[in-house]
């Protein structure tokens, strides 16, 4: 058990000290005018947290945020059924290329960043410190899609945050700055055809009957 | 708050009563979150409105193995982020702080008017935007951590589910954020 008198009490604010360290603490506290004035600090300043007020919503809260669904575009009401859900076929040719377009872009961007620009706004933080980044490149073959967006883990399922750019001859790629870790996640096709990756190595369920494509980034 | 499975299946299937009842049952903490941390009232609605249609419209991607409050917010803390980062792009400062907002209609929860003097309530609400004004002085990382913490009384394993970042570096964010508190209000006498 770690005695440090303060990280007695940050344990003691977060309800975290065993009975050994709270005995600790108070023996600390019997001897230690400054801590026991911290302390009072502390839990005067949590208490006045605690009495700000919350917001409530207003009346028309819930109505107003159903019209704002309504007026974007339309989800499909069940995941795409596994046939379904699976993009239109390229040309063959298109799909070779496609692959291979994807395996020269792993390829290439083996390589990792150090500082990058700005933390991913899913699953990161705002970084403290430099996080070591991997760079990949998604590609979808979907020649007749107006619209790709890639929506995962790393996005916070937002799809709004990462909309593929559309190449020549129905190709569509995005290229995402991650850092090392498992990823899930699907492409949505005109703002509602939600499709499994055909070219990720490795699919799962999501537990509600849709299937993820996962990403694994290399530490 | 509640998750219910049931609820969230129904509005997976595109049912509007299903997803009211989300946006009922979630609003209040995803409202006070944002508003929590962005300081602004209205830019909080905002960010509650798009939390819950990035949610709905995410809903087929949405695995169930993190629970559906965890992951509203996740988004709403992720959109936070984007108006924070926006506003620091134009180089502005939040100054429409909670306790600048001229809203006499919320009161501090737990409190009763009617048995308090109109001095002591004043003072409440000086005291209350005092501390939500130092609260919006703190970094965003700090805010963020001790937002969930201390305001939504979520854990650290909870935290580390909306944030993606692990109970060791939570821990130091709310003891970084609580001990600037600390100081900053014992400074300004409010104790």
């Amino acid at each position: 058990m770690d005695h440090d008198p303060e990280l007695l009490v940050q344990r003691f604010l977060d309800g975290e000290l065993d009975r050994a360290g709270r005995r600790a603490l108070l023996d600390r506290l019997g001897r230690d005018a400054a801590l026991r004035e911290r302390l009072l600090a502390d839990e005067a300043m949590l208490e006045a947290v605690a009495g700000l007020p919350r917001l409530a919503p207003s009346d028309d809260f819930v109505a107003r945020t159903l019209v704002r669904l309504a007026d974007t575009p339309a989800q499909p009401p069940e995941p795409v059924a596994r046939n379904a859900a699976r993009p239109r076929r390229a040309p063959r040719w298109l799909q070779v290329a496609a692959a291979a377009s994807l395996l020269v872009a792993a390829g290439y961007w083996a390589g990792r960043t150090a500082t990058p620009p700005a933390a991913p706004p899913g699953l990161v933080g705002l970084a403290e410190a430099p996080v070591e980044q991997v760079v990949v490149r998604l590609v979808l073959v979907e020649p007749t899609a107006r619209t790709v967006a890639i929506v995962g883990d790393f996005n916070g399922w937002d799809p709004m945050r990462s909309p593929l750019e559309r190449l020549n001859q129905g190709v569509w790629t995005a290229t995402l700055e991650l850092p090392p870790g498992r990823y899930h996640y699907q492409f949505l096709v005109d703002g509602e055809r939600w499709i499994a990756d055909p070219l990720a190595q490795e699919t799962t369920f999501d537990g509600f009957g849709a299937q993820n494509s996962v990403l694994d980034v290399g530490a | 708050m509640r998750d219910d499975p049931a609820v969230i299946a129904r509005a997976r299937q595109g049912d509007h009563e299903a997803m009211a009842a989300l946006v009922a049952e979630h609003s209040s903490a995803i409202l006070t979150v944002a508003w929590r941390m962005l300081g602004d009232r209205a830019a909080a609605e905002d960010v509650a409105q798009e939390t819950f249609l990035a949610a709905f419209r995410a809903l087929p991607g949405f695995r169930g193995e993190a629970r559906f409050s965890t992951w509203l917010y996740r988004i709403a803390v992720n959109r936070c982020r984007d108006v924070l980062r926006a506003r620091a792009h134009r180089r502005e400062i939040a100054a429409d702080a909670p306790g600048e907002d001229g809203d006499s209609s919320v009161e501090p929860v737990g409190t009763s008017p009617e048995h308090r003097t109109p001095e002591q309530v004043l003072l409440d609400r000086q005291q209350a935007s005092q501390v939500a004004d130092a609260l919006v002085r703190l970094q965003p990382i700090y805010r963020e951590a001790f937002v969930l913490r201390h305001v939504e009384g979520l854990s650290y394993e909870e935290m580390s589910e909306v944030l993606g970042v692990d109970g060791g570096t939570l821990r130091m964010r709310v003891y970084k954020a609580r001990k600037e508190l600390s100081h900053e209000l014992a400074a300004l006498a409010v104790r």
